[in-house]
């Protein structure tokens, strides 16, 4: 159904800026990479700050909710567009506003896309270590909207540990600027950390100050065979035991993964057996030092097998990211993602597992090993209810091992139903609290994150 | 049997390329170099022509400047490489393809091989001068682009496939040879681990830029590079509004001829 003819006419008359509205032209805002799709009544690509504020004012007035965009690469339906709904463009905002080598912080629009950003940083010596897996195409403002992760965190933390500043308007059209240039501050709860992770639920972002971490002189990809009966709570306290191998990054795929990711991008990954992949954090000067002692770990450890060497790191993630489309050329549909703590994984490998072959889906199993967090991907219909029966029982897998229902692809729309199982009731009232002091027309992205909207009647869990 | 391969230092593809302040040559501040491309293609098919005859060994030989390509040589060694020889190129000096060729078949003549494989061109000037122009220099024959090579032990000579128009030809040929290789028909390996660590402590032979002139003459690079300058960046697009797909087309039409004028 399109805008309504008034609507419309405001739109263009107050908003500067790119309003589409054509259906053809709509298609590519109608969904993401959860499988999802609602076309939006139209995508406007506002000029400015004052453009999104005025944008707010014309939603509220006309109670038609906005969801903001930036990769579209969100895996539980963070930025499909809510029925009825606009979808605001952030894709131009694509600025680089400050960087400071001596601060060591840099200052964006949320469009820029986390590799622009890499390889514009890569000159100063400095980087923003969380890498998502669609780094390619995901944005800065989609990081922090979701406090996305990748393999790097296992060393440097998700995205929230390196947001120092946003700049977002709110859902009233108030303009928030919250965070410090310091390194700390002791000044009351974090506010910023109320809209890191908001799913755009809150507040757009206009600009996120990021702090940024040396690039380290050398890193290099080491790839081996994982034992098939390798016990996981056993072996990574001892294999990242102390004085603890330089690790940025420990993630885990299964064998049909490798092989998926080897037809799909051609990759040279091992396909005999499930492999671990790491990152080695180095010097010039140390680093055949720091390779003949991780050699020696890992023998130590159970990891009999030889480890290859990828000499550009990065070569190694940027194919590791493409778990996730390899997996969707052989019929994967559900990407999911939950963590446990170390002592637990072994129950999640087996549990998940189990409840594959109970609702008779093919699952395949990668994910960031050394932070607990695993990324099952099963072939089932989306739309269906076994989808939904194997993603709740996921769920409450994890929060039974005393995991996280999600680790670094947030809530969305599939997840928000379970909301309270991670945050209990209280906690969610108190979260609906500050949802209405910054948004009190819900009309934010309404029915993601949140159990219920009052755009959305019953919200996701209806 | 006696294995050559022909390895350059090449800005990682992944890198943003500037010209200098001059534009008369890559700003090479910051840039990574790395083996990939058709090097790392020529470095596999001589590793795989290796295995298929035991006994044989592999030189990786690189012209360019320390350390860079150094580093290319260690990473050769460590995907399986025996030795490694590197033609040292004196700071300063900005070769052109005919150059390189001569200081590098000046490395080459030291050492009797039976096949010398090459990428077909480097990956970063895309020049295809130094193959054949090695051959020439060695007086030996030259094969390019090739798809496919193999070693026939019976017969004691390889057989090879060149890529023509439409179609392969294939051809039995004896060394000593050059054969310039077609990129990613094989499938590279990745180093092993204990093979880095190896390649660390093998010793590099160099050949001095004092021992390429006293060998071919006084080099200088017969052509300059006079200018390097980036694409101009893209103009804004510019979006047509129209009510029918009749009207769309009438308006690109009349804006390629009025504004793009790449319609009469």
């Amino acid at each position: 159904m399109p805008l309504p003819r008034d609507a419309s006419e405001a739109l263009r008359t107050e908003v500067a800026g790119t309003v589409t509205e054509d259906p053809d032209a709509l298609t590519r805002f109608a969904s993401d990479a959860s499988h999802m799709v609602q076309l939006p009544v139209a995508a406007v690509a506002p000029r400015d700050r004052e453009a999104l504020q005025r944008l707010v004012a014309w939603a509220r007035r006309w109670k038609i909710p906005l969801v903001a965009r930036g990769g579209g690469s969100s895996l539980d339906g963070e930025s499909v567009p809510p029925p009825g709904g606009v979808v605001v463009d952030f894709a131009g905002w694509n600025a680089i506003v400050e960087i400071s080598d001596a601060d060591r912080l840099v200052r964006v629009g949320p469009g820029v896309v986390n590799r622009d950003l890499h390889r514009i940083l890569a000159s100063h010596g400095l980087f923003f270590p969380p890498n998502p897996g669609s780094w390619t195409m995901s944005t800065i403002g989609g990081n922090a909207a979701t406090n996305a992760a990748g393999p790097r965190s296992f060393r440097y933390g998700s995205t929230r540990n390196w947001v120092r500043g946003l700049e977002a308007v709110l859902g009233t059209g108030e303009l928030l600027r919250v965070g410090h240039r310091t390194r700390k501050a002791s000044t009351g709860p974090d506010l910023l950390g109320f809209l890191v992770g908001s799913e755009g639920t809150l507040g757009m972002f206009t600009e996120v100050c990021l702090a940024l971490a040396p690039v380290p002189e050398r890193r290099v990809g080491l790839v081996l065979p994982v034992p098939d009966d390798l016990s996981f709570r056993r072996t990574l306290p001892r294999l990242l035991a102390s004085p603890a191998p330089a690790f940025s990054a420990v993630e885990y795929l299964d064998r049909a993964t490798a092989a998926a990711l080897n037809r799909f991008a051609s990759g040279r990954l091992p396909e005999d057996s499930a492999l671990l992949l790491t990152e080695l954090e180095s010097t010039a000067a140390d680093e055949e030092t720091d390779l003949e002692r991780v050699a020696r770990r890992f023998s130590e450890t159970g990891f009999t097998g030889e480890p290859v060497v990828y000499a550009d790191a990065d070569q190694l993630w940027t194919l590791r990211g493409q778990s996730g489309e390899a997996l969707e050329q052989e019929g994967v549909r559900i990407h999911e993602d939950v963590a446990v703590p170390w002592s637990r994984l072994d129950e999640l490998f087996e549990g998940t597992r189990a409840l594959a072959k109970r609702h008779d889906v093919l699952v395949r199993l990668f994910g960031h090993l050394g932070d607990g967090n695993l990324h099952p991907a099963f072939v089932v219909d989306p739309m269906s209810d076994r989808a939904r029966i194997v993603r709740r029982d996921l769920v409450l897998l994890a929060k039974r091992l005393g995991g996280t229902l999600s680790a670094e692809h947030g809530v969305g729309l599939l997840k928000a139903p379970y909301l309270a199982l991670e945050h209990g009731e209280v906690g969610v009232s108190v979260l609906e609290a500050i949802k209405r002091r910054c948004d009190p027309d819900g009309i934010l992205n309404p029915g993601k994150l949140y159990p219920a909207s009052p755009l959305v009647p019953g919200g996701a869990a209806s | 049997m006696e294995l050559l391969v022909l390895i350059k230092p090449v800005p990682d593809p992944d890198t943003r390329l500037r010209p200098n302040a001059a534009g008369t040559a890559l700003d090479t501040d910051g840039v990574k170099w790395v083996l990939t491309g058709y090097d790392e293609s020529a470095v596999e098919q001589a590793l795989l022509l290796k295995e298929s005859a035991p006994g044989s060994r592999v030189r990786a030989i690189a012209f360019g400047p320390a350390p860079r390509t150094e580093e290319i040589l260690r990473s050769a060694l460590a995907l399986g490489c025996d030795t490694a020889t590197w033609v040292e190129q004196p700071s300063g000096l900005v070769p052109d393809p005919m150059l390189s060729a001569n200081a590098l078949s000046w490395a080459c003549q030291k050492t009797p091989f039976d096949l010398l494989v090459v990428g077909k061109q480097a990956l970063d000037d895309e020049a295809g001068v130094v193959g054949p122009a090695v051959a020439e220099r060695l007086g030996v024959a030259d094969y390019g682009p090739v798809v496919d090579l193999r070693w026939d032990p019976a017969a004691g000579k390889f057989n090879l496939a060149r890529a023509v128009e439409g179609g392969l030809e294939r051809i039995t040929a004896s060394g000593p040879m050059v054969v310039c290789l077609q990129q990613a028909w094989n499938d590279p390996r990745t180093a092993k681990l204990q093979n880095v660590l190896k390649a660390r402590r093998t010793t590099i032979d160099k050949v001095s830029w004092a021992e390429v002139q006293a060998g071919v003459g006084p080099a200088v690079p017969g052509t300059r590079l006079t200018s390097f300058r980036l694409p101009p960046p893209r103009t804004g697009a510019k979006m047509i509004a129209f009510k029918t797909p009749e009207e769309a087309a009438q308006q690109l039409v009349r804006l390629l001829r009025e504004e793009a004028k790449t319609l009469p």
